[in-house]
């Protein structure tokens, strides 16, 4: 009874590890399925299975995994409001995170199976564009989201692209930068391949 | 606001991680060394075992990547380690020297598991290492 | 739509697997294994069976299994190169 209980837990962890759009995400999933795999070994009576998979499994994989999605290099969105007033309170981070633009970028992000994580900042807009950590700045100002990008990021180049043939072209405004002032350095990666 | 400058370091290593990596590195060390030296006794063996010790080495990768390991000395003991593999059962186990020494029979299984353990350990030691430091990204290698 | 679909299929497949696994319960023929579980303490002088079998009845399958692993590391050698590899490579290329 307890096997198939345990068989099915991995079934579904099999399906989430499949249908989750966060690579982090799956690699969790997938060590928790070589654990329950290791637990079914050791109800089956073969302990030497279960230490194996336990430890390649839950052990080496998944410390490799994340070893390998620390070279995938994460595109950080810094979302800054522009009027002082706006607080970045958790409420107007649900609006702006249910918002159709946010979503939009992250469905272009993860269409291109790049990792991607949105940090609300509570600095001024000047501040945030010195920063280098940040490939991609929107900037709300309550009416409009003003994107700022660096002009030589190409892949920017391909969101604005999108988001114009989406019809979103009047409610997010793109800015370029001189090339420099926001040092990309998911871009550069991709652009010595 | 003093918290402008932690914001600056998002990507940087994480002290949990590495205080928790640093308290269990000789537990996970003892851990492999037991389950290779009791292979014929408790569940386990060289491969289980070598396993683990491979995990020592990507945890050390995982706290602090530099590649100041020397993988060739590591693949140079284990190509020697696999040749006392080969040669050791040949030499005690196909002549069947071994059922004359019953004595001898536990002491056999002990320095086995310890060659195939520190072989698999290493072996799995080197492939993580190559492949957490590879760094030629779309590019070609000549030979 | 397609990911329900992909997700249904793969869940029904699951459960038709297990099922037949639960259906199933032929017994083959146990001498081999009979001969073991009884006379490998014997032969052997080891507590663990498996061990036994590893290391005693089934050496080959250890040695090339080890084999295995080595050839494998050397191809991850070569289609990993690290950098100082790819440099000497480039530059025995251009003098050659």
């Amino acid at each position: 009874m307890i096997e198939i209980l345990v068989l099915l837990t991995m079934g579904f962890f099999v399906v989430m590890i499949i249908h989750t759009n966060q690579m982090r995400l799956a690699i969790v999933y997938l060590a928790v399925f070589s654990l329950l795999a290791a637990l079914l070994y050791l109800l089956y009576a073969a302990p030497e299975l279960a230490i194996a998979e336990g430890i390649i499994g839950s052990g080496i994989v998944t410390l490799l995994y994340l070893a390998a999605l620390k070279k995938n290099r994460v595109y950080t969105v810094g979302v800054v409001s522009i009027p002082s007033r706006l607080k970045v309170e958790d409420h107007y981070m649900y609006t702006l995170e249910g918002s159709e633009a946010l979503k939009d970028i992250r469905d272009f992000f993860v269409r291109r199976e790049v990792e991607v994580q949105v940090v609300f900042l509570d600095i001024p807009l000047e501040r945030a564009l010195d920063n280098t950590a940040y490939d991609l700045i929107l900037s709300d100002d309550g009416k409009q989201i003003t994107a700022h990008t660096d002009e030589d990021n190409y892949v920017m180049v391909e969101l604005e692209l999108m988001i114009q043939m989406r019809g979103f072209g009047g409610s997010i405004q793109f800015q370029r930068t001189s090339a420099g002032t926001i040092p990309t350095h998911g871009a550069k990666k991709e652009a010595t391949e | 606001m003093d918290n402008y400058d932690s914001l600056d370091d998002l990507g940087e290593e994480s002290l949990v991680i590495q205080l928790m990596i640093g308290l269990l590195y000789p537990f996970m060390l003892l851990f492999g060394f037991y389950i290779i030296v009791n292979g014929h006794y408790t569940p386990g063996g060289g491969f289980q075992g070598g396993s683990v010790l491979a995990t020592l080495f990507v945890a050390r990768y995982v706290v602090f990547p530099v590649d100041d390991t020397d993988s060739e000395v590591l693949h140079t003991i284990q190509k020697i380690f696999l040749a006392f593999i080969v040669l050791i059962p040949m030499a005690v186990l196909f002549t069947e020297v071994i059922h004359q020494l019953p004595r001898w029979q536990s002491a056999y299984l002990t320095l086995m598991d310890i060659l195939i353990g520190v072989q698999v350990g290493f072996g799995l030691g080197v492939a993580v290492l190559r492949f957490a430091f590879f760094q030629g990204v779309g590019k070609t290698w000549h030979l | 739509m397609r990911y329900i679909l992909s997700a249904l299929l793969t869940f029904g497949a699951f459960i038709l697997v297990t099922l037949i696994t639960n259906g199933n319960h032929e017994v083959l023929d146990p001498q081999l294994y009979l001969y073991m579980i009884h006379n490998f303490f014997e032969d052997t002088d080891s507590k663990n069976a498996i061990a036994a079998i590893l290391l005693n009845y089934r050496m080959y399958d250890t040695m090339f299994e080890a084999l295995i692993l080595l050839t494998a590391i050397i191809g991850m050698k070569q289609f990993l190169p690290r950098e100082s590899d790819m440099k000497a490579g480039l530059e025995k290329k251009n003098h050659g």
